[in-house]
């Protein structure tokens, strides 16, 4: 248990999710841990992105406390399809944007940044789409590009919004192949999905939520 | 050749001047339609323009404003930037508190709400004004209106300070238009970037009707990022196809409205709107291939 004595990167207490003039999820009592590798499963409206998006801090608590550990960096993989998919972007400029933290100049990557890009399309098998126009791609190769981009960046914590869903049984196990990587590496996952039979084999923690209620499980 | 050094004896300043707009509003243009807010380009040009006719309505309330219009067929460039910028800013805010609390409506019938509404406004400010009905009428027909040294200092300070805006926050910008959790996550904050965003539209829109006025800043707003959608394969050349889509026509309208006797603005926005049929021609051919 001395993973569990470590500072928690991320923590929810006593915490109410919801959106103004509606609550989802009461009584949150939630902390990510180095290492932790979390499942979040459940139907579809149960709260999944909205506590997903309250970890992530975009949507404010409607009670208690939101604690991260100072310097925490985060990536978020959304679902694909939340994405406009008439932006004039290329898949390369996607998986950099992961490199774009805080308003800094928009100078030229590095050299280094500019690896970092291309090793991140190389795991994902996308490295001949680079140049492609992210609308052109595949469900399948766009959750791929998305996955990347986490990728691309340092974060200690990815986030990450139904990264299988919509996608073709090759697209699946290679993100499957990237997500035990990526945990292997040292990195704190938390996913969520409705398919928790595929998933449940990688996670190290699971988290049920039926009807608005949230239950830790034995895995 | 003599005809071009005559020109620019003449109309350096207002070269330069429509130059400069033709610079930032093609890519605050770009990021409206990125942010899937390209309506908002027509609403806008039409409020500052309803500001400035405002503005006009109550000059004989300050009498030295009043007298510096008699003596110099204006009045001061900073009374009128503030009414312009002012109507401008007023109406983003005016939409941004619309999309956050109106949950009914879609926003292609505000902006048309909004739109008629200024419209009116403009013609009934126009009326009311003692002072200003050659200018507003010079305004909407499409003529560069002020054309001096000031204006030009004016329109400078407003759009360079824009481009350096752009510069240090484009990326920001960006990233908050396309995934503002995924934004959020890397340390920037959506809603200062939407702050700025209002600013900057609003003076730069201010700026460009006040001087060359709203044909212009409307064809400018909108005809660049449409063009430019359609070639484009990255943020990159969008934006570049922007700049080159806005600053050609702004060039290439001076010699031939000149030429022609026509007003600068319609000729610009036509001439935008040919270059638009070419690059959609030229999409159509990259698509085929």
């Amino acid at each position: 248990m001395t993973r569990r004595a470590a500072e928690p990167l991320l923590s929810l207490s006593g915490a109410t999710l919801g959106h103004p003039g509606q609550r989802v999820i009461e009584g949150v009592d939630l902390s990510i841990h180095p290492g932790d590798f979390l499942l979040v499963t459940g139907s579809n409206g149960s709260g999944k992105s909205t506590l997903l998006r309250s970890l992530l801090g975009v949507l404010p608590l409607r009670a208690g406390l939101r604690r991260c550990s100072s310097g925490l960096h985060l990536a978020y993989m959304p679902q694909q399809h939340q994405l406009d998919a008439l932006f004039p972007v290329s898949t390369a400029e996607v998986v950099a944007m992961g490199l774009w933290k805080g308003p800094r100049p928009p100078r030229a990557l590095d050299q280094e940044q500019r690896q970092a890009v291309a090793t991140a399309l190389q795991t994902v098998g996308l490295a001949p789409r680079a140049g492609l126009l992210f609308a052109q791609l595949s469900g399948g190769q766009k959750q791929r590009a998305l996955l990347a981009r986490s990728l691309v960046g340092e974060s200690q914590l990815v986030l990450l919004d139904e990264p299988t869903a919509g996608v073709d049984a090759e697209a699946e196990e290679v993100i499957v192949r990237i997500l035990q990587r990526l945990h292997r590496e040292g990195r704190s996952l938390v996913l969520v999905t409705h398919q928790d039979e595929e998933l449940r084999g990688l996670a190290t923690r699971w988290i049920r939520l039926e009807y608005r209620q949230m239950t830790e499980q034995a895995l | 050749m003599d005809t071009l050094a005559l020109l620019w004896e003449f109309m350096a300043e207002g070269i330069v001047l429509s130059l400069l707009t033709a610079m930032v509003l093609p890519l605050l243009g770009g990021l409206l339609f990125l942010r899937r807010s390209a309506l908002l380009g027509v609403a806008v040009p039409q409020f500052s323009a309803a500001g400035i006719a405002g503005g006009l309505a109550l000059l004989p309330w300050f009498p030295s404003l009043h007298q510096e219009y008699l003596d110099h067929g204006h009045p001061p460039l900073g009374y009128l930037f503030f009414f312009a910028a002012g109507a401008a800013g007023a109406c983003l805010l005016l939409f941004a508190v619309m999309e956050k609390h109106g949950r009914r409506g879609s926003t292609d019938a505000r902006v048309a709400v909004a739109f008629s509404l200024a419209a009116a406004a403009s013609l009934l400010f126009l009326s009311m004004s003692p002072v200003g009905g050659s200018l507003v009428q010079t305004l909407q027909r499409g003529s560069v209106v002020v054309a001096d040294w000031h204006a030009l200092v004016t329109v400078a300070l407003v759009d360079l300070s824009i481009a350096l805006l752009l510069w240090r926050f484009l990326r920001g910008l960006v990233l908050v238009s396309y995934d503002r959790d995924e934004a959020f996550a890397l340390g920037h904050r959506p809603q200062n970037y939407d702050r700025l965003f209002h600013v900057m539209v609003g003076a730069g829109v201010g700026a460009g009707v006040m001087t060359v006025g709203p044909v212009f800043v409307f064809g400018l707003l909108f005809l660049p990022p449409v063009a430019a959608h359609g070639v484009s394969s990255s943020l990159r050349a969008f934006f570049l196809h922007c700049l080159v889509v806005g600053l050609v026509p702004a060039l290439i309208a001076w010699p031939v409205s000149f030429h022609l006797d026509l007003p600068f603005g319609p000729v610009a926005v036509a001439l935008a709107g040919l270059l638009v049929l070419l690059y959609a021609l030229v999409g159509r051919a990259l698509q085929k291939r």
